[in-house]
């Protein structure tokens, strides 16, 4: 058997073709979009223009593209930071012993299970002006009066990062817990004889040995962050204004509310641009460690 | 060996399939329709009636039905233009049509429909929906619209006798109930960032003169006003917004709401035992009347619904007949009459009418706005609508958040549609044809 001759490739093969069917024709297919004038009529005429980059300069020059980078650049970063510190807290609050933990465990993870079209319509009769969280704070007096949750072109996207955030505890914590089920509990007993006490512990001994398990973390948070659809379209549709959309919801407005697949796929390769540059950083700093 | 067994196995079973309904095949035509109405009740009892009864009338016929959902129909049917695969009878929500016409998805049907000879007894709105370039391209089978809808309970308490025709008397009315009832909102409309939001919205702008492709105007502007007005002064919760019609009944069930923007399709038979089991009962406590006019006199223009059925433009030769012939069928004047009395439905066809409103005279408020309905397309930029309509609800929800005034968003709005067209001359086309659509309904 010859090892390295032309036959290993055969082993490889399904692989191949699976990801260029699947993953890369509609890749390569989307970024060709992006460079033509294609709407539904033009693309059953088979008439569709090549057009340069005049999507890429409309969708650069539209206010609403730009609130969108914003939007998601908020959304993503208020997210993770959350999601990431409240999952590790509760992680290492489950690390030590105590009764009901599997139970109270499986309670953790159930925003997990629940489907986000579920989560995302009770978030919406939460944040409603005459939703349960309003008339909470209004009958504690916390209120004066009544806080435009989701109905605010401001606030919008910030409740809809809380809703995120509560959605995303459950995978940040159960990555960190099993990370720190594997560290061994020999190092905390010598660093407590060296005299380590509390956040010491934590910070010296824990986050160091988590760090491939952190920053693994926070690249899958990154991806699916960036990449949230529905919990945006559930509970605002991008409104009020389009004060809210994020690429993806942004994208697919464009392509099939309007039926513009030009522009909506300018703005998804803009998207994929985005994650790569902001995975390749992250896989960096994973590689130099 | 193994495999060979295992393949001859798989063989000879694909051949007993395919051979099981070629006989089939031969004993009933099938023919395949393609909508975004469910068959299980009680919402698609008459729907599925319907196809019964042209199975139980044509025995050689098999209706195949294919649910698809609302939201996916215009992206299957354009995916089936792209593979030339489409079902027998395909149909589409009215506002798509001329869109779906230019697209290449339908089928010219204007020699088949003048031999059927009833095309005058259509509606005005309904021709002008199924119409792209002076050829027909649908059949409206049925139609529905907005009115407004009032709690007659909450009304009594705080003493008013009818509801509001002007927008004057709406305002006051707000502020009555409002005053005494201060746990309901007195109205609920939905100003959702879809296009039921710009639906929505329409029957005020068109009722006031105003016109899609010229929201600057004043007349245009005082329709923006009047919502933003409710939504300021707080008789309508900010959460139009984010509702959908369907929440708003919920809440006008609920007793949260005196009064909603809504359409008649909500007065469906299964949709009035729904209310009864709220304790509401139509033309005791609740009612619905036109939708409130600028000045007196003038007269409530809504836009138009419903949904149009057709063949599609690369069919399978051998089954058009019939599949016409299914379309005529839906399109009977007694089967429109008994469907939409079934679904809280208004006939396209006026020898429909007088027969529907003898079983259900409580769409009479329907059937009189139908008259005067505009299709969204001619009143707005045809085939450009879906931009148009995009374009208005982000003005329309700018507007109602606080972000910009009424004359700001739509002075925005103005002028964004107006770069959606490449010439002055386009333009002024368009607008044209929108206010002769408009016309040609008011008379």
């Amino acid at each position: 058997m010859d090892r390295f001759g032309p036959k290993r490739y055969g082993f490889i093969l399904p692989a191949i073709i699976f990801t260029v069917l699947f993953a890369i024709y509609p890749l390569i297919y989307n970024v060709v979009f992006s460079f033509q004038d294609v709407t539904a009529i033009s693309l059953i005429q088979k008439t569709s223009q090549f057009i340069g980059f005049k999507n890429y300069i409309d969708t650069l020059n539209d206010p609403i593209f730009r609130r969108t980078v914003l939007n998601t650049l908020i959304f993503t970063v208020l997210s993770i930071l959350f999601q990431f510190i409240i999952g590790f807290l509760i992680a290492l609050l489950f690390n030590k012993e105590f009764p009901l933990r599997d139970f109270m465990i499986s309670l953790i993870m159930l925003p997990w299970f629940i489907p986000i079209l579920v989560s995302g319509t009770v978030f919406k009769l939460f944040f409603m002006d005459m939703g349960l969280i309003n008339r909470f704070l209004l009958s504690l007096k916390l209120i004066p009066k009544i806080v435009p949750w989701i109905t605010d072109a401001n606030m919008a996207i910030y409740s809809l990062t809380i809703a995120n955030i509560w959605l995303g505890i459950p995978f940040n914590f159960i990555l960190l817990y099993t990370g720190l089920k594997g560290v061994p509990v020999e190092l905390y007993e010598s660093a407590e004889i060296d005299g380590a006490i509390g956040l010491k512990k934590t910070l010296y001994i824990t986050v160091p040995i988590l760090k491939p398990i952190i920053i693994t973390t926070l690249l899958l948070g990154a991806i699916f962050t960036i990449k949230v659809f529905d919990l945006v379209w559930i509970i605002t549709g991008g409104g009020p204004g389009n004060s809210s959309h994020l690429f993806s919801t942004y994208s697919y407005q464009l392509a099939f509310g309007n039926y513009n697949f030009g522009l909506g796929a300018a703005v998804s390769v803009i998207m994929i641009l985005i994650i790569i540059v902001v995975v390749s950083i992250l896989n960096l700093i994973k590689v130099e460690d | 060996m193994k495999l060979t067994k295992l393949i001859g196995l798989l063989l000879s079973i694909s051949l007993l399939v395919v051979s099981s309904t070629v006989v089939w095949g031969q004993q009933k035509t099938q023919i395949t329709v393609q909508t975004y109405w469910s068959l299980e009740p009680p919402g698609g009892v008459a729907w599925s009636d319907i196809i019964k009864k042209y199975e139980s009338s044509h025995p050689d016929v098999e209706i195949k039905h294919y649910y698809v959902p609302f939201g996916d129909l215009v992206k299957k049917l354009i995916t089936q233009a792209l593979t030339g695969d489409f079902p027998d009878v395909v149909f589409a929500d009215n506002p798509d049509v001329q869109y779906l016409a230019r697209a290449g998805a339908f089928k010219d049907i204007t020699k088949l429909v003048q031999e059927w000879g009833v095309w005058k007894d259509y509606i005005p709105g309904s021709q002008l929906a199924v119409t792209y370039r002076g050829k027909i391209y649908a059949l409206h089978q049925s139609t529905n619209n907005l009115a407004l809808w009032y709690n007659k309970d909450y009304f009594k308490q705080i003493g008013i006798a009818s509801p509001p025709e002007t927008w004057d008397e709406l305002i006051n009315v707000c502020q009555k109930l409002k005053a005494s009832l201060p746990k309901v909102y007195p109205i609920g409309f939905s100003a959702r960032n879809t296009e039921e939001g710009t639906w929505q919205f329409e029957p005020f702008l068109w009722s006031s003169n105003g016109s899609l492709l010229a929201l600057d105007k004043p007349e245009a502007v005082r329709a923006l006003d009047l919502w933003t007005t409710l939504v300021k002064e707080g008789y309508a919760p900010r959460d139009v917004l984010n509702w959908g019609q369907g929440d708003l009944t919920q809440y006008f069930k609920n007793k949260q709401l005196a009064m909603m923007v809504q359409g008649d399709w909500e007065l469906s038979q299964s949709g009035l035992e729904d209310f009864k089991k709220n304790g509401m009962v139509f033309g005791n406590n609740f009612d619905v009347a036109k939708i409130p006019v600028p000045k007196k006199g003038m007269k409530p223009v809504v836009p138009m619904g419903g949904e149009c059925f057709t063949l599609p433009a690369k069919g399978n030769p051998q089954k058009e007949k019939i599949a016409w012939d299914f379309v005529k069928f839906l399109n009977d004047s007694k089967n429109m009459a008994d469907f939409c009395a079934n679904t809280g439905r208004v006939p396209t066809r006026i020898s429909a009418i007088e027969p529907l409103l003898k079983d259900r005279p409580d769409l009479k408020v329907f059937t009189e706005q139908a008259k005067s309905a505009v299709p969204r397309p001619a009143a707005g930029a045809g085939e450009k609508y879906t931009d148009v309509s995009t374009i208005t609800r982000e003005a329309i929800q700018k507007a109602l958040s606080g972000t910009l005034s009424p004359e700001q968003a739509f002075k925005e709005a103005s002028e964004k549609i107006r770069k959606l067209f490449s010439t002055d001359e386009e333009y002024n086309k368009a607008l044209v044809e929108a206010r002769s659509a408009l016309s040609k309904v008011r008379k």
